[in-house]
């Protein structure tokens, strides 16, 4: 598993690099001092997890995580406990105290390497609770006929309604059942029984038609020759 | 606070490098160097009324408090961070200064002399 460590003070990325080289099973591919700096690494370095300090200067952590279309599993590290709330909106894996003693690191590890190698858990309810419009609001899952990325938000729809959430669409991934959604397109998540029709290139919910993208396409094929 | 306790603690770098003396070396060194700026930023900032340096030297001085295992400093530290939202009554902030400076030099003292050797795995 390929990871970027990111802190701006020197010894805490020291003791981070300690610590990842202790646990085992991630390669280190980078390090940066600056959440600019990983934002630049990253656009030409995927990474499948990022270790992360919160409070940097010129941009958080935070930011940077709501600056990248795709965040990797990521445990933000932080000197302050008022950025959980946020730290858990943006969908972090773990989110950890400094000074951040080993065994609690070695923790999150264990927690990332779960989460990158987990299929999408199902849900054991078939239903989600959404935030919009400052409110929770209860959405069943079969309600939903397909998602759509918009920049830092999703836009789940319904054949009645559609809901403007904040989040990305490989968070959704993760709370969707894959049994039941597929990731049709980069900007696309649809419900499979929802689909009416569809051709090698695109497919049709509802009134809709939405383009299967190439990377895509196989995966979407293969669903439906089990059908 | 300040000054009733030994101004570092570095078993929490020995564990975190697993007692291993000449990794522990290197960071009693860069924790000296960073702390020896650290101080000299914050005393500048406080001499030219700088809140802004002021106020990023005190979060850069809680990480490493914390890894020189002065949790305790955290709190404090924390005020002179954020001042802006919590103004302090006169004199405060300059008393408050003055002692994460005099803590530092201290700190600084006892690096020089540290002696990775003296930090050995209990366990064995």
């Amino acid at each position: 598993m390929r990871c970027l460590l990111v802190d701006d003070d020197a010894l805490a990325r020291l003791i981070l690099e300690q610590y990842v080289q202790r646990f085992g099973g991630f390669e280190i591919v980078g390090t940066c001092s600056s959440a600019i700096e990983a934002r630049t690494f990253l656009q030409s370095n995927p990474v499948d997890a990022l270790f992360l300090d919160v409070e940097m200067p010129g941009m958080t952590g935070l930011e940077l995580l709501y600056l990248l279309p795709e965040p990797p599993a990521t445990v933000l590290f932080t000197s302050k406990k008022e950025y959980a709330v946020d730290a858990f909106e943006v969908d972090v894996v773990d989110y950890l105290l400094k000074p951040v003693p080993y065994s609690r690191f070695a923790q999150a590890a264990e927690r990332v390497v779960r989460h990158l190698s987990a299929e999408p858990a199902p849900s054991e309810e078939d239903y989600v609770y959404i935030k919009t419009n400052g409110k929770l609001v209860k959405l069943h899952l079969r309600e939903i006929a397909y998602i759509e990325a918009q920049g830092d938000y999703v836009l789940i729809c319904t054949p009645t309604e559609q809901h403007l959430v904040h989040g990305t669409m490989k968070a959704m991934e993760r709370k969707l059942p894959c049994d039941d959604f597929a990731r049709v397109h980069r900007s696309y998540i649809v419900r499979l029984d929802r689909i009416d029709n569809l051709d090698t290139t695109s497919l049709v919910v509802g009134r809709t038609t939405i383009s299967i993208g190439a990377s895509y396409r196989n995966d979407v094929l293969a669903r439906f020759e089990t059908f | 606070m300040f000054a009733n306790r030994h101004p570092i603690d570095l078993s929490f770098l020995a564990r975190s490098v697993e007692y291993d003396a000449e990794m522990l070396g290197i960071m009693i060194e860069m924790a000296g160097e960073q702390l020896a700026e650290l101080r000299d930023v914050l005393h500048l900032a406080q001499l030219n009324s700088d809140t802004e340096r002021l106020r990023f030297a005190a979060h850069k001085l809680k990480s490493t408090a914390g890894l020189l295992g002065r949790r305790d400093l955290l709190e404090p530290l924390d005020l002179l961070e954020d001042m802006h939202l919590r103004p302090m009554l006169p004199g405060e902030q300059a008393e408050l200064v003055a002692n994460v400076l005099g803590w530092a030099d201290r700190a600084l003292d006892a690096l020089a002399v540290a002696e990775p050797i003296d930090y050995t795995d209990p366990a064995t």
